[in-house]
């Protein structure tokens, strides 16, 4: 069977299927990172470690896609991204869940896995749109 | 902020473009090999006059410009590569003109070169950076596609652009690849009508928003206007150029990029302004990233791309404003690196009145934009330059 194998170097334990998003987070300025960087982007310090964030951002983009580089995702094509602003700081490309969505759309990403078990980004729809962003 | 000083006395000569295919078993070494023989050549010089080389490349690994020395027995005391995907070529003038200028070179070959085997190309996106490797690739594996179709998506929301905007930008480009003999979609015509019915690909894009990934190499020669006028070639002098690297980092979506920061700067050095420009050559590799840089340029307001490109003839005899007069990549192919080249090359073209049958009558004035390397989610580098006509 083909696989593809990404390496996103999100935490997601081997036996979890899913967990609450957990971003980069530096010590010295709080600033948090995305994507994974060696250092902090904003303060440059070395005092990066994975942190629970809240998931919460506004769509602000998406796209569908009807090709792929890669033959392991041909099944599941169409495929419906999305660009997030995260209430955390970062913007994030993530799957979308739910393919009907308008920009400006407020939803929560997590951590799951793809079809190939990978760790990926995964947004819904925020559960609580009393909490928005 | 310190402007950059002017680059009086540097003149671009020798436009190439060279041996465009779909498909090639040649090593990006041939094609880069191949435009520096057609520069001497043109020239009518030997490449031991040759002192200065830039080269840009997607392909060499695992060798780097310094291996190219020995590979085409040149000796030089200048040597530079840039890995500026499509800012490249704005970039390569640059660093050339203060070599000339500085006496660290007298003749310097800028060259854009790549290759397409089967499979190249997605060797290429599938490790193209960590950020990308990292956190846009796994997302469907679309590879440039998808945060183009992400930017396009935005800015159709915010500026109300539909797809028939985009889609007469693409069809000007085709009328104009129709008359510049080695674009590669050149015998093909493109209607409004195809353009909106073709398939989708990464919606909101679709075929005719996507370059086809090809092979093929682009150079120019940077000297002195005396060695030049010796040499008896035809050559364009730089107005302005300038440059920028992840401008506007803060903004959640690329709808703007250095352009926007450095094109004041531009026009007051060159003394010009955006109506003085003949022709513009844009990055294209994606509709919508030429309407950030004619945006950015001034060409039109902020939001004001769909009442251009329906007011406004693009193609080169439209009586307009000719753009990417070539049929640019959208229609001629997108050559790795090269492509980074092609707009400094054809406006070279252009000015010394070289052109094919897509010569724009009477041009003084040549605007060239360049934008490259999408690390994650935008490119970061920006460029572009003035050219005008020698006297």
């Amino acid at each position: 069977m083909n696989n593809f194998v990404a390496d996103t170097v999100l935490p997601l334990a081997a036996e979890q299927p899913s967990a609450t998003l957990k971003l980069q987070q530096c010590a010295s300025c709080q600033a948090v990172n995305y994507p994974a960087r060696d250092l902090c982007g904003e303060c440059l310090a070395d005092q990066l470690s994975w942190q629970p964030q809240s998931g919460l951002g506004r769509l602000l983009a998406v796209a569908t896609l009807h090709y792929s580089l890669e033959p392991a995702l041909h099944s599941e094509l169409p495929i419906t991204i999305g660009s997030i602003k995260l209430a955390a700081g970062p913007v994030v490309i993530a799957y979308l869940q739910q393919t009907e969505v308008t920009i400006g759309d407020s939803l929560e990403v997590s951590i799951g896995r793809d079809s190939s078990a990978n760790a990926v980004l995964i947004a819904t729809p925020n559960p609580s749109p009393s909490k928005e962003f | 902020m310190s402007q950059p000083q002017d680059y009086s006395g540097v003149v671009l000569t020798t436009p190439v473009s060279y041996g465009y295919a779909k498909q090639s078993d040649k090593p990006a070494h041939w094609y880069i090999g191949s435009v520096l023989r057609e520069l001497c050549k043109n020239a009518g010089i030997k490449k031991q006059d040759v002192d200065g080389a830039a080269f840009s490349s997607f392909g060499l690994a695992p060798d780097s410009v310094s291996f190219l020395t020995q590979h085409y027995n040149i000796s030089l005391r200048w040597l530079e590569q840039l890995p500026f995907g499509g800012a490249s070529g704005v970039i390569a003038l640059r660093r050339a003109a203060r070599a000339i200028q500085c006496g660290d070179a007298e003749i310097v070959a800028c060259i854009g070169g790549d290759t397409a085997a089967k499979g190249s190309f997605r060797d290429l996106v599938a490790d193209f950076s960590r950020f990308s490797n990292s956190a846009a690739y796994p997302y469907g594996a679309a590879g440039p596609n998808a945060p183009f179709a992400l930017i396009t998506a935005a800015y159709m929301q915010r500026y109300k652009v539909s797809r028939e905007d985009f889609g007469h930008l693409a069809v000007a480009q085709r009328y104009n690849a129709q008359h510049y003999p080695t674009a590669l979609l050149g015998d093909k015509t493109l209607t409004m009508q195809e353009y909106l019915a073709a398939r989708p690909i990464a919606e909101p894009l679709h075929l005719f928003d996507c370059v086809m990934p090809c092979a093929g190499g682009e150079g120019f020669l940077v000297m002195s206007e005396q060695r030049a006028r010796d040499l008896k070639l035809p050559f364009v002098t730089i107005a302005a150029a300038d440059e920028r690297h992840n401008a506007f980092a803060e903004d959640p979506i690329q709808l703007r990029s250095g352009w926007s920061e450095f094109a004041d700067g531009l026009y007051q050095r060159a003394a010009l302004a955006p109506s003085d420009i003949d022709l513009v050559q844009t990055y294209d590799d994606y509709p919508v990233i030429s309407a950030l840089q004619l945006e950015g340029l001034g060409f039109f307001a902020e939001g004001g791309f769909s009442n251009f490109i329906t007011q406004t003839a693009t193609t080169f005899n439209g009586d307009g404003l000719p753009h990417n007069t070539s049929g640019g990549q959208l229609s001629g192919g997108q050559a790795g690196s090269a492509a980074g080249y092609l707009g400094v090359v054809e406006s070279i073209r252009q000015l010394t009145g070289s052109a094919a049958a897509n010569q724009v009558a009477n041009a003084e004035h040549a605007m060239v934009s360049g934008y490259g390397m999408i690390n994650y989610d935008r490119g970061l580098c920006s460029t572009a330059c003035i050219l005008s006509r020698g006297s």
